[in-house]
């Protein structure tokens, strides 16, 4: 006869709200607890660091730089009654417009493409640098033309569309955690939309052009 | 114009009360460029959901959970340390002393009596050599400091009194003590060069030399 073990312990983790999470790390060290935490948001969190600076060093480095400042500041910052993610999630985005800042590695400018060499921004990478992250990280050739449309957008714009994607914020908390005002937010986001269509657009006269020839 | 782009969007991504949406699908019938406008936007949109969630790697995860069990480990055994438990028992004793001394130093000269039914229930008596008011039962020559305060008053004959005007026993002897210490003042005479006494008579003041010990 096979006996089998209800593992109690890990079903309570799975059903427990993220509040009753953090209280249980909180007050008894609980690493169950803080990795399921983990398990629930990290995808969504790393996805957005990733996607914004479409380097899987640097997303490494910044989300392990997000979760330090967690782990540090809960006591201090984070209170209880709001949400857990939403906290992390402004510090992940905080840090992610940081380290931009600091690199400049954005490039303001709807297309990159050099008219005289016919390169655009990713063919001008190193190629150890970002082929071989998006061949880590991207296997579809759309998710990564996607990756790379998103890439080109301004900043400001491409921070508006990931956090909706990502986190499916409402625009009320995207504005407070841009730090500007609902409309500018909404009209942020409408014009990543219409440069999104544009460079979709342009793929695929591109497209068709390479095949006639 | 703004708002109204901003509306569609709105409309575009869910966020418009129920009433709302009907007024925009109506106007969105009635404005065919806006449609085509609105649908295209919602084409582009569609395309994001292709785009997946990326792992971060597994090493870089476990390294956090550790180092967040290990900090929290430290911490709360920081607090709940014996040591750090005995200093905040000495804190919180000493600010206790403290605040008892404050409140005790008001309560000085306060008598009671031990055989009175009142609140009162302690026996003192004024020592006219030692100038302390004593309670009964204590060592001879401390001082006891009451919390309760006899308030003078004053009585039909305006005559000022101290004691306990509840307890006749105890204002006898207050008063037998006073009187005693009155008797004993004598005014003090002083001598000039012609070896003349001065008359302590009226008009003339004299120091009176104060005694109440002997």
């Amino acid at each position: 006869m096979k006996f089998t073990q209800k593992n109690n312990m890990g079903k309570q983790y799975e059903t427990a709200k993220d509040r009753e999470l953090v209280h249980w790390y909180r007050k008894h060290a609980d690493e169950k607890a803080f990795r399921e935490l983990m398990n629930r948001h990290q995808s969504k969190i790393y996805s957005y660091i990733y996607s914004m600076v479409t380097n899987a060093e640097i997303a490494n480095d910044i989300f392990q730089e997000t979760f330090t400042k967690v782990i540090t500041k809960m006591d201090d910052t984070y209170n209880e009654q709001g949400k857990w993610i939403a906290w992390v999630m402004r510090i992940a985005h905080n840090a992610t417009i940081d380290h931009i800042r600091k690199q400049k590695r954005y490039v303001d400018v709807n297309s990159n493409y050099d008219d005289d060499y016919r390169t655009d921004y990713y063919d001008r990478l190193p190629d150890e640098d970002s082929i071989s992250a998006h061949e880590k990280m991207v296997k579809d050739e759309d998710k990564q033309s996607l990756l790379k449309h998103i890439a080109d957008l301004p900043k400001e714009q491409r921070e508006v569309v990931m956090l909706r994607h990502y986190y499916e914020m409402p625009f009320k908390e995207i504005a407070e955690l841009t730090d500007v005002s609902i409309n500018t937010a909404l009209g942020r986001m409408r014009y990543a939309l219409i440069n999104l269509r544009k460079l979709f657009e342009q793929e695929k006269e591109e497209k068709e052009y390479a095949e006639r020839r | 114009m703004q708002n109204a782009d901003n509306l569609c969007l709105k409309y575009l991504l869910n966020e418009l009360e129920p009433s709302e949406i009907k007024m925009m699908e109506r106007i969105l019938e009635e404005d065919e460029d806006l449609l085509i406008e609105v649908e295209s936007l919602r084409a582009t949109l569609k395309k994001l959901d292709k785009l997946d969630e990326f792992e971060p790697p597994e090493q870089l995860c476990d390294s956090i959970v550790n180092k967040a069990a290990e900090y929290q480990t430290r911490k709360n055994n920081f607090f709940s340390q014996p040591a750090y438990n005995t200093f905040g028992s000495i804190v919180a004793a000493a600010f206790l002393l403290f605040i008892i001394f404050s409140f005790s130093d008001s309560t000085f000269f306060n008598s009671d009596d031990v055989n009175s039914s009142h609140t009162i229930n302690k026996k003192s008596t004024f020592n006219a050599k030692t100038g302390f008011v004593n309670t009964q039962g204590e060592k001879k020559g401390t001082s006891q400091f009451t919390d309760n305060k006899v308030t003078p008053w004053i009585d039909n004959n305006e005559i000022l009194r101290v004691e306990d005007k509840f307890n006749e026993n105890r204002s006898s002897k207050f008063d037998s003590a006073m009187h005693n210490s009155f008797k004993k003042l004598v005014p003090v005479t002083y001598s000039t060069s012609t070896n003349q006494k001065v008359k302590a008579s009226s008009g003339t003041q004299t120091p009176i030399h104060l005694t109440g010990s002997y």
